[in-house]
């Protein structure tokens, strides 16, 4: 027995399975997402020349098991999700997925142009890639000194990665434009006073090689950061260079000081002489980063060829066979949530995909949204999560699609769609969480919405926004009560049933915004219990009476809450 | 296709919770459901635990388990008369500890802007001028009846130092991720969080008893991993806080119906029960968070655990006269927790002197992280916490150990703070009563101790003839890492106090696990309940801990 050839009433016997009967004002799932066709597997599923695919359903098969094709509603929820950073709206369920392909699905997603979560008008896709690298970059930490130029430094490394989501660079050209940015030298090390070249080196490993240098690496290869420098710029020489973008400061004194700030660049003399050596690289191959000028030289007003050497680090990198394989472990942990989980869970990872997706990524020139898309139109992402009768649990996990836990950010954002709320948002790249500090002068933070501080603080506590170095998956005590908190503020009369209104049509109304259609199993449950509140003819948490506000109102409090939202 | 064994297989929390059926659970050890209540508790001295988790691998060496050569410690011994300069007439001079009690533990730190490294720093670093050093005993106010805060030189007596590392007479992690596995979890792939293990032994060894005795859970701080659980141990799981300054703030606990909540439950049942193993054991975690923080949310959001937050005169408890209510101004000024409460004279005016480069320092509560912890930490134990585990400072100090103008994180500072948290405890605790037992106060049940991943031990990196990495002071000194810790333990139940604790064997290097089973034989806890860390594969440590 295969796992995709199980008839479709079979596999929605069991709970939290998708479709089916649609539940009262939603758009109807069409069963499973019509799987790629041709010519392949004994169970009939076909890679379809996926890389991954190629690598997994011989896997799933060899272990006596077979590949299921996930739910359309809920690949295209997964897919909004992780591509959008979004719950899909019902017009998005019923136009963009139901009956579509995966790749149709991924293609509308990852394309998509707007959306009310990208608040700077990015197309979503570019806009929560751009969030996910601000993670990698800390963007967040605050900088002494250093704000005014830190920050449009930061605007320009986000550019970079804009442009790698957009298409328009590719990810080895990414790494050598991240490497030589003032951003990355400001963040991870080339303070005014002292310059810590190990610690850059080290972030630099982690986030384009996946691991720890090794001490000796480390000591060598931050040999590519001595030539940067700091310059302190008085008001002259700022404002001859800034001009109305400095702010009206002023100080304690009354004088006005805003473009005091320091600033990075490139300094000859560190490389001169007898410090030549220290300058050069050796570790991934002989490289060097030794400035043209004698002496300072802003990073804004650097020489071609300088701004050419800056990039060796990148270029070194880019030629180890980790480069690639680092990139395809990120991806594949960003949309699988299981890969490499680390030593408390099991480390799963199958090196045989990684290897598959290294291939295609350096053939495609670094192309990363092909891999992106590789992965997320594979089985691994698109097979069926929930266990069908008779099978194990223990079952290898690779045998079952995904399934995740909102970050802060995008659980906000859906829980704002789906009850017609603006919560506003906030800046991934900068520490000035309390935002415009100064008009006209840094970018100006997303408007915090009609909530003033809500949507900071209540991602704050469940582990985003802007970032924490590193997004937490929004676990923990005090996520689950920020999420109660939430929904106790925004649910009260946040639908409106009409007078009379039926359980059904209020589980509609209500579910509208989830993302996907109810099951009959799961709105049964709802209406079960909704069943006993009324034939008892009041709420027995001494609601206004057993009116259908109060229904309305309680459900969304509860549903909302469920995991069955909050995971995807 | 092999029918698996559903049921059974990584379900044991589920099946608790589902057994207690969330609604109704009085007397689940899963949901801690909020009580006063006396019960019987732990039989041994120890009942209560907090870890000051100083990560990043502290300068053992160099301040708790200081050594005498400048490459070990470039501050050099602690001169004892010094150290009991300027004792108040009714305070009896402290003995001097058997463990190293290094300069940097008292001294004041330079400030972030000193330049001079071999002309001004070092010597500074290595002088017995008293005038570097605070040996300060606070007055604090009326409502502490004027009583002194001691300086960690007069509890140092009270402290004991086990000198330990990961994996004694084995190969050292040295990188920090590996080695924050072992200290947390035990062992180098361990799935349980210490925390989690040691009320996993609570709970086998006072059977129902343990909800009544503890309250509100255990509560692991900023990094998760002590409280990690999996499987059986999945109930024993502390709750977790990004911070000690991350508590809830409102209580939406009535917004949710009956009838809401047990459709909530049932579509979370049934949704777990559809998941591969791996997701199984994440959405069970999911239930557990939101049934504990259902049933706490009530006491996490009072205003006395907000310190820095509600109004000082927020209160909880009392004094172990049983009359003066523990306001929240009162614990602020105990750990001066801000400048303007913080006593005159206290030493957290010369580290945030020395961060800010000003004779005339203030600071916030956001500012004193370690204070606000603290004080926090003996409001979680007054709200029925077996076990806190708090993250003060980060001691990575590669470079910057003593000058660090961008971090503003030198052990030069930290370490002070974390001195002078200790001594806050020490007097804290022991003014404020046993909820338990209003007979007895929190310190004479309480142990503390300090941990970290490593150490920086000199034979182990390249530290300089005078103790530093970069001696001509381009990187303002530092070192890297080392197996050596040397962790000081304190509390009523001590033994010990005073005494350096070393093994017979690995060159003297306990293995840190026997920190925790010390403390859980204290706590009464038969071996055959503590099966995470069996009693005969980690000996208790004699001679510790009352009882051991």
């Amino acid at each position: 027995m295969t796992r995709r050839l199980l008839p479709w009433l079979v596999l929605c016997a069991i709970p939290a399975c998708s479709s089916g009967a649609p539940s009262p004002g939603l758009p109807a799932g069409s069963g499973p997402a019509p799987a790629p066709t041709g010519t392949g597997s004994p169970t009939g599923y076909t890679s379809d020349g996926n890389v991954v695919d190629d690598v997994v359903i011989p896997m799933i098969e060899g272990a006596g098991l077979s590949v299921v094709p996930e739910d359309n509603g809920i690949l295209c929820r997964r897919m909004a999700i992780d591509l959008t950073g979004i719950a899909p709206t019902p017009d998005e369920v019923a136009q963009q997925c139901s009956g579509h392909s995966p790749q149709d699905i991924a293609g509308y997603f990852m394309n998509k142009p707007s959306g009310i979560n990208a608040p700077d008008g990015s197309p979503p896709y570019v806009y929560i890639n751009r969030r996910w690298w601000a993670d990698q970059f800390q963007y967040d930490v605050a900088i002494p000194n250093f704000t005014f130029t830190f920050y449009l430094y930061v605007q320009a490394l986000d550019q970079a990665v804009s442009d790698l989501y957009s298409g328009k660079i590719m990810y080895d050209a990414f790494a050598k434009k991240a490497l030589a940015s003032p951003a990355f030298a400001r963040r991870f090390g080339i303070f005014e006073a002292n310059h810590d070249l190990i610690q850059i080196a080290s972030q630099a490993y982690r986030v384009f090689l996946g691991r720890e240098a090794l001490p000796s690496e480390a000591q060598d290869f931050g040999n590519l950061w001595t030539a940067w420098n700091t310059q302190f710029m008085n008001e002259t020489t700022s404002e001859a260079t800034y001009g109305s973008q400095c702010p009206s400061f002023t100080n304690g004194m009354g004088q006005q000081n805003g473009c005091l700030h320091f600033e990075l660049g490139l300094d000859g003399r560190e490389c001169s002489g007898v410090n030549l050596a220290s300058c050069q690289s050796t570790v991934m191959g002989a490289g060097q980063v030794v400035p043209t000028a004698a002496g300072f030289v802003p990073f804004s007003k650097l020489s071609a060829p300088d701004l050419s050497a800056l990039e060796t680090a990148g270029t070194l990198m880019a030629a180890q066979p980790e480069f690639a394989e680092a990139a395809a472990d990120r991806a594949l942990e960003k949309y699988l949530g299981w890969w490499k989980a680390g030593v408390y869970r099991p480390d799963y990872d199958i090196p045989a995909v990684r290897d598959a997706l290294v291939k295609k990524l350096v053939g495609d020139g670094f192309d990363i949204r092909k891999m992106e898309l590789e992965i997320v139109t594979s089985v691994l992402y698109t097979q069926a999560a929930a266990l069908r009768p008779n099978e194990n649990p223990n079952d290898p996990i690779w045998a079952f699609g995904p399934t995740k836990p909102f970050y802060a950010e995008a659980w906000l954002d859906s829980i704002g769609q789906a009850l017609g709320k603006n919560l506003g948002g906030c800046d991934f790249r900068y520490n000035d969480k309390n935002a415009n500090v100064v008009p006209g002068y840094l970018t100006p933070h997303p408007s915090p919405g009609v909530m003033g501080s809500f949507y900071l603080s209540s991602a704050e506590q469940m582990g985003g926004c802007p970032i924490a170095s590193a997004h937490s998956d929004a676990t923990g005590l005090v996520p689950s009560i920020t999420r109660r908190a939430v929904l106790a503020q925004l649910c009260p009369g946040a639908f409106k049933p009409a007078a009379g209104a039926t359980q059904d049509a209020i589980i509609g109304q209500v579910s509208a915004g989830f993302g996907r259609p109810l099951t009959a199993d799961e709105s049964g449950v709802l209406t079960s219990h909704m069943s006993v509140v009324a034939d008892q003819g009041c709420d027995p948490m001494q609601m206004s009476g057993c009116n259908v506000q109060a229904l309305a109102d309680s459900l969304c409090t509860s549903l909302y809450a469920t995991s069955l939202f909050t995971f995807y | 296709m092999a029918r698996g064994n559903a049921d059974k297989m990584l379900t044991s929390r589920r099946g608790f919770l589902k057994a207690a059926g969330l609604a109704g659970a009085a007397g689940a050890t899963t949901l801690w459901l909020p009580k006063i209540a006396r019960g019987a508790g732990p039989s041994g001295a120890v009942k209560r635990v907090i870890i000051l988790n100083a990560y990043g691998g502290i300068r053992w060496n160099a301040s708790f388990d200081a050594q005498s050569d400048v490459q070990s410690n470039p501050w050099g011994l602690m001169s004892w008369a010094l150290a009991m300069q300027g004792l108040p007439s009714n305070f009896s001079a402290a003995p001097q500890p058997q463990w190293g009690f290094s300069r940097m533990l008292m001294q004041k730190p330079l400030p972030m802007n000193s330049t001079n490294w071999a002309g001004n720093i070092y010597p500074y670093l290595s002088s017995d001028d008293a005038a570097h050093f605070n040996t300060t005993r606070p007055t604090l106010s009326a409502a502490w009846a004027g009583a002194y805060l001691p300086t960690f030189a007069d509890i140092a007596n009270e402290t004991a130092v086990v000198r330990l590392t990961g994996n004694p007479g084995g190969q050292f992690d040295a990188d920090h991720q590996s080695a924050r596995h072992t200290l947390y979890t035990g062992y180098r792939s361990g799935q349980v969080g210490l925390a989690t293990a040691v009320q996993a032994a609570l709970q086998a060894q006072l059977g129902g008893g343990f909800d009544s005795f503890y309250p509100l859970p255990g509560v692991v701080t900023r990094d998760p991993t002590f409280g990690f659980g999996v499987g059986a141990y999945a109930s024993a799981r502390p709750m977790f806080l990004t911070s000690a300054a991350t508590l809830p703030t409102t209580d939406p606990g009535h917004s949710v119906s009956a009838w809401g909540r047990k459709a909530e439950t049932d579509l979370d049942s049934a949704f777990q029960g559809t998941r591969q193993a791996f997701m199984q054991q994440a959405i069970a975690d999911f239930i557990n968070d939101k049934a504990a923080g259902d049933a706490h949310v009530t006491q996490l959001v009072h205003p006395s655990l907000h310190i820095g937050v509600a109004p000082g005169t927020s209160s909880y408890g009392t004094l172990t006269d049983g009359v003066t209510p523990v306001t929240n101004d009162m614990l602020s000024e105990v750990f001066g927790v801000t400048s303007t409460l913080a006593p005159q004279g206290d030493v957290f005016f010369d580290c945030f002197a020395a961060l800010d480069d000003t004779t005339t320092p203030t600071w916030k509560y956001t500012d004193n992280t370690y204070g606000q912890s603290a004080a926090v930490a003996v409001r979680l134990l007054q709200f029925g916490s077996p076990i806190v585990t708090l993250a003060l400072g980060n001691y990575d100090s590669h470079s910057y150990e003593v000058i660090d103008p961008q971090r503003k994180q030198p052990q030069t500072v930290q370490v002070v703070m974390l001195a002078r948290v200790m001594a806050g405890l020490e007097f804290a605790l022991k003014r404020i009563v046993d909820p338990q037992d209003p007979t007895k106060s929190l310190w004479d049940s309480t142990v503390i101790f300090v941990c970290s991943e490593f150490g920086r031990a000199s034979e182990q990196n390249d530290v300089g003839p005078n103790g530093f990495n970069s001696q001509n002071g381009a990187n303002d000194g530092g070192s890297g890492h080392g197996s050596w810790c040397g962790w000081p333990i304190l509390g009523g139940p001590v033994a010990g106090g005073g005494k350096l604790f070393v093994d017979t064997q690995n060159d003297g290097f306990f293995h840190q696990n026997r920190v925790f089973t010390t403390i859980l034989k204290a706590m009464g806890v038969d071996d055959a309940n503590s099966q995470y860390l069996p009693y005969g594969q980690f000996a208790p440590i004699p001679g510790l801990l009352q009882g051991v």
